[in-house]
Formats: structure tokens, sequence, C-alpha cells
């Protein structure tokens, strides 16, 4: 699942309002997908904030003659698509009314057939089979298209979201900031943070990150009113790292990125580091 | 909300393909969406138009509604303002500038069935509580809502940073939940 953010909350006003930006609708999509009871319950309140905004339009009788329009396009398209076993019955083309045969002419009866009873006896049960083994694999091939289409689906999602991040590195105005050590004693990681600022998305990419034992490194956007924790760091087996910052800030409010050393599990608190301030870049026009 | 159960069941109904409850449900609820949609789109014959093809989407897709996802007001004004803004993007530049001064009042003549009072009362108390928002929340929340903009738009339109509008958003929709109680929106 995919760590919950305050940013989220933004996104899911956004929503329900309907001025969800497609890029920003794809990251809610596939925070939610994965199950998020915080913006569950914040859609939910949210809902009830547009219910009233719609509401506070002032009502007003529409004219009678479109709920007369629309009642007789109604009435057509029902009257055009009765249901099944109505409709293949024959008609009077005058009433419409089901037409019942006027008289039933008797045929003579044809002389039994020479075959077997068991003979047709096993051809049903041969006939009834088949017809469970095709059902079964018509079944089967539905769920399977089922299948196949949901990963698709989420193949296409996860594709978007892919192209909408790769867009912070080809963005026109993307500005790449190299963070520099604060101080020494320590082996520092490289740091390379690339910051859209159309989108405010960011991408921090990490290598020859060696986390000292009990400690953790922890990701800040520097803004006017002061840091802003982007989570804590941590690399895999070769040292590498990159964190995704759906929504660093205003190009005009973020003035650089800071790399804290915390103990492990961070500092604790969202708008201060707790431990020193090891690397910093400034983010620059 | 008092007057869910009447709903859930008319749209059963229609999804049965009974007619009656099309009407029952639009006579309860069309003034409701009709000045939604008439605020949205400006003109009272583009309003008419989208209030038709919404209530047609309705009868359409009733069987498609989901009581787990929302009330059926809820459901039918989604669909009204979404046909509604279909049709705010689709006018020329010159239209939507036309679109975009208030809507006038429509004629009504003494046939005219009037607003449901309580609807009328409810949203006089709507329309107060949307006062009292801070200017920038209201202004954002009208031109989402009611305009069609993106959050994007919104910015560049009024000038101020994209991440203050996601928040004025967020605050001005909580703070008209909390000044509007539930039980008034029965």
């Amino acid at each position: 699942m995919s760590a919950h953010r305050d940013e989220y909350f933004d996104l899911c006003a956004a929503r329900v309002l309907g001025s969800l930006g497609e890029a920003d609708r794809l990251e809610l999509e596939r925070h939610l997908e994965s199950g998020c009871p915080d913006c569950e319950r914040a859609l939910l309140e949210l809902s009830q904030g547009v219910e009233r905004l719609a509401a506070s339009a002032p009502p007003v009788a529409p004219n009678p003659r479109v709920r007369l329009a629309l009642l007789e396009q109604v009435r057509a398209e029902a009257a055009a698509s009765p249901p099944a076993r109505e409709a293949d019955a024959p008609r009077d083309p005058g009433t419409r009314a089901p037409v019942t045969p006027a008289r039933v002419i008797e045929m003579p009866r044809r002389a039994p057939p020479a075959w077997p009873t068991w003979v047709f006896a096993a051809a049903a049960a041969l006939l009834a089979v088949s017809t469970v083994a095709l059902w079964r694999t018509g079944e089967s091939l539905r769920g399977e298209l089922r299948t196949t289409r949901e990963r698709v689906a989420k193949a296409e999602l996860d594709l978007a979201v892919e192209r909408a991040w790769a867009a912070v590195a080809t963005s026109p105005g993307a500005r790449v900031v190299d963070l520099a050590p604060l101080q020494g004693g320590l082996a520092m990681p490289h740091v390379r943070a690339t910051y859209d600022p159309s989108s405010h998305r960011a991408i921090v990419a990490f290598d020859h990150l060696s986390t000292p034992a009990g400690s953790d490194f922890e990701l800040w956007a520097i803004l006017p009113d002061g840091p802003k924790s982007l989570g804590v760091v941590r690399g895999d087996a070769t040292g590498h790292a990159e964190v995704r910052v759906p929504d660093a800030g205003d190009p005009a409010a973020l003035s650089a990125f800071a790399i804290s050393l915390e103990h492990e599990g961070g500092s604790g608190n969202p708008r201060k580091p707790a431990g020193p301030v090891i690397l910093a870049g400034a983010v620059r026009s | 909300m008092s007057d869910q159960d009447p709903d859930r069941t008319c749209v059963s109904r229609m999804a049965a393909g009974d007619t009656r409850a099309l009407e029952e449900l639009y006579d309860r609820h069309a003034p409701m969406l009709y000045g939604l949609v008439l605020r949205i789109v400006g003109r009272v014959s583009d309003a008419e138009e989208v209030l038709q093809d919404a209530w047609l989407q309705a009868w359409r897709r009733a069987e498609t509604w989901d009581p787990a996802r929302g009330t059926v007001v809820a459901w039918l004004v989604t669909l009204a303002r979404s046909r509604a803004i279909d049709r705010i993007r689709s006018v020329t530049s010159r239209q939507r500038a036309e679109s975009a001064t208030p809507a006038p009042d429509p004629p009504r003549t003494a046939d005219e069935p009037a607003a449901n009072a309580v609807q009328r009362q409810r949203q006089e108390r709507l329309s107060a509580a949307l006062a009292t928002l801070a200017p920038r929340q209201r202004e954002v929340l009208e031109l989402g809502y009611f305009g069609g903009l993106s959050q994007t738009e919104i910015a560049e339109r009024i000038g101020a940073p994209l991440g203050s509008v996601k928040s004025w958003t967020r605050q001005g929709l909580m703070r008209l939940r909390e000044l509007v109680p539930e039980e008034e929106m029965a």
C-alpha cells in the first residue's frame, strides 16, 4: 500500500469537487486502490460538503415541457424494448396484442422410429455432458477474459502514472538540485532532486545510501513556514533509493531540499528535524 | 436522509422499467437539479436540454446505481453536473463568456409548480453558510464546482499558488459540512 500523506486529503477534496487534474487523479486512484481508511473517511466527509454546495444553488421549477419531452422519450424507448418474452410473441399490427391461433389442424401421427430407446437416452446423456463441458469452458474463458481486462486496465493505469512521473524529468522547467554535505565525518549519500514547478512533483534519487546502525535519513522540503517532512528514506541492498513526492510545494514557496540524520524511525515531528541536517540544496529558478 | 427510502424504491422501479417511478423522482428533485444546472450553464435553453439529458441517463442507468456509493440525490446531482460541465466546455469562447454572466431568472407562469418550499428553505440556509466562508475558500469552491475549472485553472484564474487552492478547497468543503449538519439536509 502506498503510504498515506496529508497531501492525499487535498486530492480527495479536489476529486469530490470534480476539479482534480488527470495526473493527480491517477495518483489518488492508485493510492485508494490499495485501501486507505483515512482517505475513504475523508472522501465521505468531503462529499457531504459537496452535497451542501450543490444544494446552495436556488431551486427553480423547470418548464413543464421538459417533463413532457422526457416522458415522451422514455415511453418511446420502453415501448421499443419490451420484455423478451413478450417481444418474441407474434403480435397484431393494429392492437399490438399477442396473437392467439384461430384453429389447430391435427396432423396424422407418424410411425415411431425403429431406433431402440437406449440410443436416444445415450445421445441425450452425451448431449448433457457436452453442454456442461461447454458451459464450464465458457465460464472459464469469461473468467480469464475478465482477469485479463483487469490486468490491462491496471497496466494502463500504472503506465499513465509512470508517464506522469517521467514528465518531471522531461519538463522544460525542471529544476535539478544536487544536495551538498553540511558537515563531515559521515559517509554521505549522493542525493539529486528533480523538481517540476508546473506539477509540483519531485523525484529524489539517492546513491551510496548507507545508514548508520540505529539511525535513519529523513528528507525535508524547506518552505517559508519551516521544514516539512517528506518521509524517512531507506536504501536497497545496492544503496540506492528513489523518493517520489506528489506535491513538494509551490515554486514560490519551496526554497530547498534537505536531509537530516535521525534516530531509527525518523524525527517524530513532521515540521522539525530532531537530528542534525547533513545535506542541503537550494531550489533555484 | 428521510426521503432516502422513497428515492431508492423509485430507482429500483425505474430499473424494472416503471416510468411512473421516474415521474415521482423527477417531481421530487427536478427543481433542485434544474437550479444547479441553470447555475452552471447560465442559459435557460441549454439548461433545459441538459436537465432532460441527465434524467434520460438516470432512466437508462437506473440499474447501475449502487447504494454503497452514495445517495440517490448525490447520484442525480453527479449526473446533472457532469452533463452541465460538458455543455459549458463544448460552447465557444464567446458563448462561454456570455454564460459566465449571472443566470437570468427564467420566466414562470402561474401553472408552473413552485419549487418545493423545504428545498428553498434549505437552499437559503446553505447559501448563508456559503457566504460565511473565507472569500478565497468560497471562490475556489464556486469556480471548481459551478465553473468546472481544474485546480490548476483556478490557480491561474485567481493568481494564487496551486497549493493554496488545494488547501482552500479542502478547508471550504469541511467548513460547509460543519456549518450545515446532516439533520438540516434531510
